[in-house]
Formats: structure tokens, sequence, C-alpha cells
């Protein structure tokens, strides 16, 4: 089961750009220890890539074959967080 | 794996792309001048000096202008193909190119052998350096995005436009046969249709999904659209290339260039079609300025390609002459207008947003204090957008009237020069912006 107290899930698929990234990072923002940020997109956000790095944080990427990513985004700090969100792109693998 | 356009890293410097948008309506702006100047005489038919010049102000100024800032920008950051030296690789282009295309145009309203001379030799330079440039950034891509393909043949067809091009301006001179008008009809079918028609898919297949927010194109469509459209360019070229010199009574020929005419149109109408299909089935209903634009632009194709089949069907050689003409303005005001026009809007405030992002990542990785980015809705105001699309709308359904009635030029002129004087005003008052918030 997902621990939903622990992701902030944000569906970027019928945002126009810039929404996407200028969104993702205002959620980023606002996350609490222990918790991460599930992305879900059309595509991979190139542009948020490199701009996690140096505000600390780190994401995993799972394309679907339906076409859909999935993007978990973590503190680097946070290991509790992390491991949150790499079960949940485990389920979402298995799904 | 499908990028989200756009990575900060391989842009270009914003000054790149932003010197030839700035160009181009200033470019445009001469040809309306021109034809409130030349009067309805430069209407009377296509050959006019007139005529030419304005119709090559046009499509090279204004089109081929935005589509070489548009490519410097999009290459690296959409593709993967890197151009070395940009900035430097733009100082180069743009003089040669803007000298180039106002020698052709004093050349054409002249006729002075020295200025076809010298428009040829600087367009050629111009188009050899860009295409040199893009074709090795394209041919070492590291992204396979659909788009690549199409880039590649629409830069092969601008360089058999340019070599056409210039066989006519050394046939303008008398150093070659000015062969009129099957050369210039070849001529005029790879760069409108080469060049122009399969950058406009390719790029359509990435920016309408995207900043249209509607379902991708059918993977197949995609993938044999542009490969498809060359293909069949290539056999007219041959067919035309037959007909004039060795099959010149055969009656194959006429059928062969049937079935290729009605392939091209289906394949024009399949994308007309499709970009209006999914505008339509997009689950987001806001509209803006650069949905109308493809909308309007989308639809002009497809009635231009109706009036070129009834041209071909009717008899009667007024309305022959008046449906041919309109087919091609269509295209040129109609279809590509609205379409580069909806996206320089959008690419402009996109481009000035995302380099003052970068700008931000910079200072925040330096310690430094941050700059405020604006929305992109700031950056060129949708009113204004909209504005500007009702004038273009004015002047594009004027067209059809002046082409019966040439005394209306002076008229269709100044609303043609109020278009790219507001476009000017807008990318001028975009990059005003920029720097305003990027030095504050």
């Amino acid at each position: 089961m997902i621990d939903i107290t622990k992701e902030v899930l944000l569906d970027l698929r019928e945002l126009e750009p810039p929404e996407p990234f200028v969104q993702s990072l205002a959620a980023l923002e606002r996350l609490l220890p222990g918790q991460y940020l599930h992305l879900v997109h059309h595509r991979a956000p190139a542009m948020l890539y490199p701009e996690l790095a140096p505000r600390g944080f780190v994401s995993q990427t799972q394309e679907h074959s339906s076409g859909l990513f999935h993007i978990v985004v973590w503190r680097e700090t946070d290991d509790e967080a992390k491991n949150e969100a790499l079960s949940q792109l485990e389920r979402m693998a298995n799904t | 794996m499908k990028l989200d356009g756009l990575s900060l890293e391989q842009a270009p410097p914003i000054s790149v792309p932003f010197r030839f948008f700035l160009a181009a309506p200033l470019l445009g702006l001469i040809s309306a001048i021109l034809l409130v100047l030349m009067g309805e005489e430069s209407l009377m038919s296509r050959w006019t000096p007139g005529m030419l010049a304005i119709t090559h102000g046009v499509v090279l100024g204004v089109f081929a202008t935005v589509m070489f800032g548009a490519l410097l920008q999009m290459l690296p950051v959409l593709a993967g193909a890197v151009i070395p030296s940009p900035r430097r690789l733009g100082n180069i282009l743009l003089p040669l190119w803007v000298v180039g295309i106002l020698a052709l145009q004093c050349a054409f309203l002249k006729g002075e052998g020295w200025l076809f001379l010298l428009a040829v030799v600087l367009l050629g330079a111009a188009v050899i350096i860009f295409v040199t440039s893009c074709g090795t950034a394209l041919f070492r891509a590291t992204s396979q995005i659909d788009s690549v393909l199409g880039m590649k043949l629409a830069l092969l067809s601008l360089i058999i436009t340019l070599i056409l091009g210039m066989m006519l301006g050394l046939g303008h001179i008398g150093l070659l046969p000015l062969l009129r008008p099957l050369e210039t009809n070849v001529h005029a079918m790879w760069g409108l249709l080469g060049w122009i028609g399969l950058l406009v898919v390719s790029v359509a297949w990435q920016v309408v999904p995207m900043f249209q927010i509607t379902a991708a194109y059918p993977k197949q469509i995609v993938r044999l659209l542009a490969p498809s459209l060359f293909g069949l360019f290539l056999l007219r070229s041959l067919l035309v290339l037959m007909s004039s010199f060795f099959l010149e009574k055969s009656p194959l020929l006429p059928v062969g260039f049937v079935i290729v005419d009605i392939l091209i149109s289906l394949l024009l109408v399949t994308f007309s079609l499709q970009t209006l299909w999914l505008q339509y089935k997009r689950k987001r209903k806001i509209s803006d300025g650069h949905i109308h634009y493809w909308r309007i632009g989308c639809v002009c194709l497809v009635i231009c390609i109706f009036c070129w089949w009834a041209a071909r069907l009717i008899d009667n050689p007024v309305i022959v002459e008046y449906l041919a003409l309109l087919s091609v303005v269509l295209f040129i005001a109609g279809f590509v207008m609205a379409i580069m026009t909806g996206m320089l809007y959008k690419i402009v405030a996109f481009l000035v947003w995302f380099h003052l992002q970068g700008l931000n990542t910079r200072r925040m990785m330096a310690g430094e204090g941050l700059i405020q980015v604006p929305h992109m809705k700031a950056v060129i105001s949708e009113k204004r957008i909209i504005l500007q699309l009702r004038i273009f709308l004015l002047a594009l359904l004027l067209i059809p009237v002046l082409l019966v009635w040439p005394a209306l030029y002076w008229l269709t002129g100044i609303l043609w020069a109020l278009h790219f004087g507001l476009m000017a005003y807008h990318l001028g008052g975009a990059a005003t912006h920029y720097r305003r918030v990027a030095f504050s």
C-alpha cells in the first residue's frame, strides 16, 4: 500500500511548458522530511534533471509500456523518503 | 527516450536566435512597403519584377530567416545536435543573408546583372554555411527524436532550392538558359513544399503535442510523412526533367504527374486534418493565439490544395489563373505565415523564460541573489497576440479580393505592414523584457 502522507503526486500531463518545470520545483520546495515527489508525464522532464543536484535532490525515472513516465524525486539526505520512493517505483513496475 | 524539449546546458546564447527573429519582421516590412510603392502593376502576373521581389522578400526574408534562427536554437537542445560556436556562426550568417536578400530584391526590380551575381554569391555562401553547420550537427545528433529525419530532408531540400535558384539567377543575366516556367516551378516546389513544408511538419511532431497539450500524432504519420513527401518531390522533379528533355510526347507522363500530385495532396491534407483533429480532441479547452494561428494555417493549407486542383480541372483560363495564384498565396500568406507567426510568439516567450531560468540556476549555484523570472504570458501579452491575429486575418481575407481587384493593393500593403510592424514591436519588446530582467 502507498503511504499517502509520504507521496506528493503531481500529474503534469495537461500542463503547458514551462508549467511542469515550475510546479515541480515549487512542489520540491514544499516537501516535508520523509516525503518524496512523484511526477507523472508524457515525457522525461529533461529540463528538471540538471536543476535537482544543485538543490540537493536525487531522482529516478521509469518509462512504462503505455508511454507514461513516472519520476520520483527525494532529498539526497532523506533515506526514509528514498526508500518510500524506490518501493513506489517497484510497485509501479509490477502493475 | 522522449525528452521534455529543452536542455539548458546545450542552449546557444539567446542573442543568436533573437537576432534572426528580429530581422525577419523588418524584412517583411520592406516587402509590404514594396507592395504599396509598386502598385497594382506588380500584381498582374507572377513574373513581374515587383511580385518576384515581394515573394522572395517574404519567403527568404521572413520565413527562412525565422527558420534559421529557430533551427540554431532548437537543434542543440531538441535533437542533441550541438552546433560549434553558434554566436560566431550567427555573426557571419545574418549579414550575408540579409544583404543577399536585399541584393536579390534590387536585382529583380532593377534587372542589373551585377546585383543578381551579388545575390547568388551572398545567398549561396549563407545557405552553404548554414546547411554545413546544421547538417554536420544533425548527422552527429545524439537524440533520435522523430523530427530529426524530417529536418535533414528539409535541409537537403534547401540545397536543391538554392542550386535551382542560383541557376535561375544566372539565367536572368544570360550566363545560363532561363528555363521558365519549368525550372521556376521545380525551384518553388523544393523551396515551399520541401524546405518550408518539411520543416513545419517535422517541428509539428514536437510543438503541437507539447504546447497545445494534444495527444501525439499517430506513429505511422510521424515516420512516413516527411520521407514520403521528399520521395514524391524527387519523383515529380524527375517527371519535369523527362517532360522537358526526353519524352515530351509520352502519354504516360500526364498520368504520372496526376498520380504524384494526388499523393502529395493527400499527404498534405492528412497532416492538416490530423492536426485539426488533435486540437479538436484535446482535453484542455482553453485556446490561445498560438492555437488559433495553427488552426488558420491548417485550414488555409486544405483550401490551397483545393484551389490547386480546381485550377487544373476548370477550363476557363481567367479562373484558372486566379485559382493558381490564390493557391500559392494561400500557402505562403495563409498556411506558412499563420503557423510561423503563432510559433514565433510561443517560442520567443518561452526562450525569454528559459534563458532567465538558466540565469537563476547559475546565480543560485554561485550563491548570488535570484531574479524574478516572469510568466511567459507577461513576455508578450495574449491581448497583443490576439490584436495581431485580427490584423493578420483581415490582411489574409483581403487577398482573394485583391487578386480580382488589384486597386486594393495599398490597403493590403498597409495591413501587411501593420502585421510586420506589430510583430517587430512585440519581438523587440520581448528582447527588451529579457535584458531588463537579466540585468536587474
